[in-house]
């Protein structure tokens, strides 16, 4: 009995005092973060943006502004971050935050200033995406309210998953996939770019090219083209997105929207130098054409998918060019010469950057026009 | 008497191993060995095998379980010494268990708790295991294990959602031989945990403990090697061996449809769940060594004076998690292979000159450890 007294004393004991959170913060204490950004002022100082969300009662309605952008400086990331406690009264909750903007300045720099803290700290996650503010200082990028839902940062992850399905042009970068990038020999990274664009009397935000960054620093950019060149080769979702092409002998436009497609990447060393077999194996379904011509049929299939695959092979080549030119390796092939030939590769490595931009590339690409949806023939005009 | 059974001595042995090494091996061996660190869980077989079949072979030809083994083949002065170490080994064992559990409690999950928390929570808990009785914590085991294993599978298949790169794993078996050596080493090293079946065959209900111990074997080789290979593949072999748990950043990146998120906290629930496991054999170890070397009636009061022992010897372990990877890494390997695998065999050369032995369910003068606390 006494044994059972005690042991009931014991548990009640511990429920008592273990039954919450030591560190409990109460709701009411905390702001939600929507977004984070870092930038490098010109003073050396490191700048820290916050776009926090902010709830609205129905008498404020629509009235109401949906975010607040909060701003510190420091002499590090840390620094910066934890003076915004210095006007906050509240406990910010980082693990909230969706999206990571970083300032051209920054970029340009070195994005070492910052890769500690963030792969570091359990509190950001590292699944957030990851993106370059072209030309624009961060609190103008984070003070634009999206029109639908007010939080434009929170909206950017939708944003970059959707057109990557329905356009198919930029490929979404988490902040785990940036920095590990930036950390394996072979590899250079890159991040989708966003800027403001006016929009109905207002602002929104509106992801405009790729960020390309050899080693630590940001050396240039690729254009949509380029860009869409760079998801061949590089895809994060293998499916979705639009392929448009203009049709010879002044056919009008068509527009192909991209079923699915397969990248291999394969090293050949040949005379002593590097060739990049590229084969992509695509299936297409027509979408949409301009003109009048009779563009949909048994006969003229195999002219349609000559001319997609054309046009698959001059995005994929525009983006070689520019990376080369660049010389910066974000197609990874020097990560794919170290898995398919290490010991080459413990020998080049040195003398990567003077190779890497002669490096050839032999593109093949197999497109298979599938479906027409719900018509079968061009529409007939009388 | 009560007795545990094949399964239950199966599940006692798996959480022996998998729950600590489930986070630090990927970390060590992708230190090693980058891409290639499945290869050193594979080859782990071998060495393996041979780890069994010396336990095995100590087992069928002794009268007694472990410590008194020690007397019975190697003298009583020298016997009695040993399982006095002993004694010290598994309280370093149960202290190390504990303060890894308190490590990645600390940097992972709640920061800023007093650690006295961790270890004195975790301690009630094992206490309460080791009071009830060696039935209880097989019963234990066999749960721990219902949830373990088909989650260890959950989270692997669950990790190679994010952004999956087979191409990881290339290229095939490019390393070095001393790297692969050092890594097998360690590979090898959780198997040595095996060494309580020295006493738990004596509650067994069969003779033959072998099939038991090579399943373990095989669920180690195919649990750890899956999560080795499912890190590297979500990771990569060098960003894998950037984090103090890669395996559990890795499982902190699972997205699935922007729908299944932040699962991390699953895990550790269940991850909790094999240390209260880990511990409490470990420290159930250490009591019942005392019991029998001090010749002692029973082994259960022993729980509460060893856990001040153990819960002040984890916080002594080392001022900080740098110098404990270090001596994870580089001193208690040293101590583990010496206790759980050099004495064992050198017992085991002893009795390649004896006869096996009929076995019986009780030894004189011994308290059983199996029934159940009143």
């Amino acid at each position: 009995m006494v044994k059972r007294l005690t042991a009931i004393i014991i548990i009640f004991a511990i429920l008592v005092s273990c039954c919450g959170c030591w560190n409990l913060v109460e709701i009411n204490n905390t702001a939600i973060v929507a977004g984070l950004g870092a930038d490098l002022q010109e003073n050396g100082q490191m700048h820290f943006a916050v776009q926090l969300e902010t709830a609205s009662t129905k008498r404020e309605g629509a009235v109401k502004i949906k975010n607040l952008v909060l701003t510190s400086d420091g002499r590090t990331i840390t620094e910066a971050a934890r003076n915004i406690t210095l006007y906050l009264p509240r406990i910010p909750l980082w693990p909230h935050a969706s999206t990571l903007v970083i300032g051209e300045n920054l970029a340009r720099n070195d994005m070492a200033l910052i890769a500690d803290f963030f792969m570091r700290n359990r509190n950001v996650r590292m699944d957030s995406d990851m993106l370059i503010a072209h030309n624009l200082p961060l609190e103008e990028l984070f003070s634009v309210n999206d029109p639908l839902t007010g939080c434009s940062l929170r909206c950017m992850e939708q944003l970059l998953r959707f057109q990557e399905t329905s356009l198919g042009i930029y490929v979404p970068v988490s902040i785990a996939e940036f920095f590990f990038k930036l950390a394996t020999p072979g590899v250079d990274p890159v991040l989708p770019i966003v800027t403001v664009t006016a929009i109905d009397g207002g602002q929104d935000l509106k992801l405009q090219g790729t960020a390309v960054f050899r080693d630590r620093r940001m050396v240039g950019f690729l254009n949509e083209k380029e860009s869409r060149g760079y998801r061949w080769l590089n895809p994060g979702k293998k499916m979705g997105g639009l392929l448009g092409v203009e049709m010879p002998g002044g056919k009008g436009r068509v527009v192909f929207e991209v079923v699915n497609f397969k990248t291999k990447q394969t090293p050949r060393l040949q005379d002593g130098s590097l060739v990049m077999d590229i084969q992509i194996e695509t299936a297409v379904n027509f979408y949409e054409q301009t003109g009048t011509a009779e563009l949909v049929g048994i006969e003229q299939r195999s002219n349609l998918e000559s001319v997609a695959a054309r046009q698959i092979k001059q995005e994929i080549q525009a983006c070689i060019d520019k990376s080369q030119s660049l010389n910066s390796d974000i197609l990874g092939w020097g990560r794919t010469l170290y898995r398919h030939y290490p010991a080459e590769w413990e020998k080049l490595q040195y003398h990567w950057s003077e190779l890497y931009p002669q490096t050839r590339a032999n593109i093949k690409v197999n497109c298979l026009v599938d479906r027409t949806y719900i018509g079968t023939r061009s529409f007939e005009f009388k | 008497m009560k007795k545990i059974n094949a399964f239950q001595l199966y599940c006692m042995l798996l959480v022996m191993i998998m729950p600590v090494n489930f986070l630090i091996i990927p970390k060590v061996l992708t230190s090693y060995l980058g891409n290639n660190a499945w290869l050193a869980i594979i080859t782990s077989l071998v060495p393996g095998t041979l780890i069994i079949y010396i336990y095995y072979s100590i087992i069928k030809k002794s009268l007694q379980p472990f410590p008194l083994l020690l007397e019975e083949h190697l003298g009583r002065i020298p016997g009695k010494t040993l399982g006095f170490i002993y004694v010290f080994f598994f309280i370093l064992t149960s202290s190390f268990t504990l303060r890894i559990f308190v490590e990645f409690i600390e940097s992972n999950v709640l920061p800023g708790t007093p650690i006295s928390i961790f270890i004195g929570v975790m301690l009630i808990t094992a206490f309460t295991g080791i009071k009830s009785g060696l039935v209880s914590m097989a019963r234990m085991a066999e749960l721990i294990t219902y949830v373990g294993v088909p989650f260890t599978f959950l989270m692997m298949a669950l990790t190679l959602t994010h952004n999956p790169d087979f191409g990881n794993l290339k290229p095939f078996a490019y390393m070095s031989y001393k790297a692969f050596a050092d890594a097998l080493a360690f590979a090898t090293m959780p198997l040595l945990n095996m060494l309580p079946v020295l006493t738990l065959f004596h509650y067994f209900q069969r003779e033959n403990s072998f099939k038991p111990m090579f399943q373990v074997l095989l669920s180690y080789i195919v649990l750890v090697g899956l999560i080795t290979i499912s890190t590297v593949v979500a990771l990569g072999g060098q960003n894998s061996s950037l984090f103090t748990f890669p395996a559990f950043v890795a499982i902190r990146l699972v997205s699935i449809g922007d729908f299944i998120q932040n699962i991390d906290i699953v895990f550790i629930g269940i991850w909790i769940m094999g240390i209260f496991g880990v511990l409490s054999i470990w420290w159930f170890m250490a009591c019942y060594t005392i019991q029998q070397v001090f010749n002692l009636h029973d082994y259960r009061f022993l729980a509460a004076p060893t856990a001040l022992i153990i819960g002040v010897t984890s916080i002594l372990l080392s001022p900080n998690i740098l110098e404990l990877n270090l001596l994870a890494k580089g001193v208690l390997p040293a101590v583990y292979y010496f206790f759980l695998l050099f004495i064992p065999l050198v017992v085991f050369v002893i009795t390649l000159f004896k006869a096996p032995v009929q076995h019986q369910p009780e030894y004189p003068g011994s308290e059983n450890p199996v029934s159940t606390a009143e």
